[in-house]
């Protein structure tokens, strides 16, 4: 039985496509049948990201229709073996046309058979948020070091409290852009993470190639030199090994701090 | 006045209902003309006798031609081969219109967007990634086709796209599809895509295309 984990942050353009694909890359990286399920119905694009877009037949709206069966509408990512597929949003219909018990049904019968279900939520709190964490056993809250978006933040974990998850909601920092923190320009990741006062799971950097790779259809996770693919590699390995997240983020820090002035 | 008039010819019995009449009026007169033809015996024939029953300029509706054929059918020995007119319905004439007809369509098809088309298309605007371009019978295209092309939308095997679709990311003909990004196709304008005798897709050229497809528009006149 798998883990559905949801990626959302209430604001939009803060990375949670580009986290999904990432992430969900990253763990079928690490040999995990991972699923991808895209929500952001009427403006898909992870399967842009992940450069599936040519493949896709059918859609999460025909499977909840019983238009297509659900490994039918399955858009299988031939990079990654068996490991890695995608269930593509609907293009041509609105947020509304799924109600959270298909979303659920759906999820319950993709986790019997994938290790990781990762849910790509549309931004905003209505329908389409109510859906994406509908069938989710847990969700990864994703901000960046701006006040707009963890504020939004801040409203999107009051939403998933109430919930009641059987996993509690982690925190993503994306886009951190290093010398704006260390100017102290932006909030630094332990307001943030106090702030919000949910566990921190791992911080991605701001990288000029995550915009390039995913261009071309290329999750930046599968270059490992990448200073923002290791940040995805960790938050991966942080998911699958539940005991360390904390202390590790701490060496991690650690580590980032004097990569960056053994640089300069 | 006689509203009913039977006639016998060599394609079988005529049944025309005069149009100037009440239909209260025709259904009584039918039931006394055949209460009286049940009684005869027509020629001394065993199998049923069918009858083309001509409505004139007067459409009838369903639960009125049901109304004819009950009252005709009740007798064993009579049937109703068929129902005609003169006239047809302005939303009959329309869709017979449209499919018989090829639509030069020259919209920006978006992404998300899904255009339907009944009948042929000649397509001169542009499919953009995303987006859907719908016909239920054949497309021709000389646009710039980035996304989806599906002809004979639902189910109709026969229909064609002609056109480059070299930069198109699916191609559909009824219930089969190809993805393009994944084939080696190459494209000319001059491409047909169609669905062969294994109902595969396959592709040629358009100088093939009576070969391909020798009825196509060969139908014309006929309906």
């Amino acid at each position: 039985m798998g883990t559905a984990m949801v990626v959302t942050s209430g604001k939009g353009g803060v990375g949670k496509t580009t986290t999904s694909a990432n992430l969900g890359t990253a763990l079928a990286l690490q040999n995990k049948r991972v699923c991808l399920m895209d929500l952001d119905i009427g403006l898909r694009n992870l399967d842009v990201v992940l450069g599936l877009e040519n493949r896709i037949i059918y859609d999460i709206v025909d499977v909840a229709r019983g238009r297509a069966k659900l490994h039918q509408a399955l858009v299988k990512d031939k990079r990654f073996e068996d490991n890695l597929y995608l269930l593509p949003a609907a293009q041509n219909t609105d947020k509304d046309a799924l109600v959270p018990s298909e979303v659920k049904a759906i999820v319950d019968e993709l986790k019997t058979d994938y290790d990781f279900i990762i849910i790509d939520c549309p931004a905003g709190i209505e329908q389409g948020f109510q859906n994406a964490i509908a069938g989710a056993d847990g969700a990864i809250v994703i901000t960046t070091p701006e006040i707009s978006a963890v504020r939004d933040a801040d409203r999107v974990v009051g939403l998933l409290e109430q919930q009641e998850m059987p996993h509690k909601p982690k925190l993503i920092i994306n886009r951190i852009r290093q010398h704006m923190m260390n100017e102290g320009e932006v909030m630094d990741i332990d307001e943030i993470t106090r702030h919000l006062s949910i566990s921190l799971s791992g911080i991605v950097l701001d990288d000029d190639d995550v915009i390039t790779t995913s261009n071309h259809g290329r999750p930046v996770v599968l270059d490992p030199k990448n200073p923002a693919s290791q940040g995805y590699r960790n938050i991966a390995r942080r998911l699958l090994g539940e005991t360390v997240p904390l202390m590790s983020i701490k060496e991690k820090k650690v580590g980032f701090w004097q990569r960056l002035f053994g640089k300069k | 006045m006689q509203y009913v008039v039977l006639k016998g010819h060599q394609g079988g019995y005529q049944l025309t209902l005069k149009q100037n009449a009440a239909f209260s009026a025709i259904i009584d007169e039918l039931k006394t003309l055949f209460k009286k033809l049940s009684q005869e015996q027509i020629n001394g024939e065993k199998a049923a006798v069918g009858f083309n029953i001509d409505t004139q300029n007067r459409l009838l509706s369903v639960t009125e031609k049901q109304q004819v054929q009950a009252l005709i059918e009740q007798y064993p020995q009579f049937q109703v081969e068929r129902i005609t007119a003169d006239v047809i319905s302005k939303t009959t004439a329309q869709t017979l219109k449209e499919q018989e007809n090829i639509h030069l369509n020259r919209m920006v098809i978006r992404s998300g967007q899904e255009v339907k088309i009944s009948g042929d298309v000649l397509f001169i605007g542009t499919v953009h990634p995303g987006g859907i371009l719908r016909a239920t019978g054949s497309i021709y295209s000389i646009g710039r086709i980035e996304g989806i092309v599906h002809a004979g939308f639902p189910a109709s095997n026969t229909a064609i796209v002609v056109g480059d679709l070299s930069r198109a990311s699916q191609v559909r003909i009824a219930d089969s599809v190809d993805i393009l990004a994944d084939s080696k196709q190459k494209f000319t304008p001059r491409s047909v895509t169609y669905i062969n005798d294994l109902h595969l897709l396959d592709y040629g050229e358009l100088d093939q295309l009576k070969t391909i497809r020798p009825k196509l528009y060969n139908q014309i006149g006929e309906a």
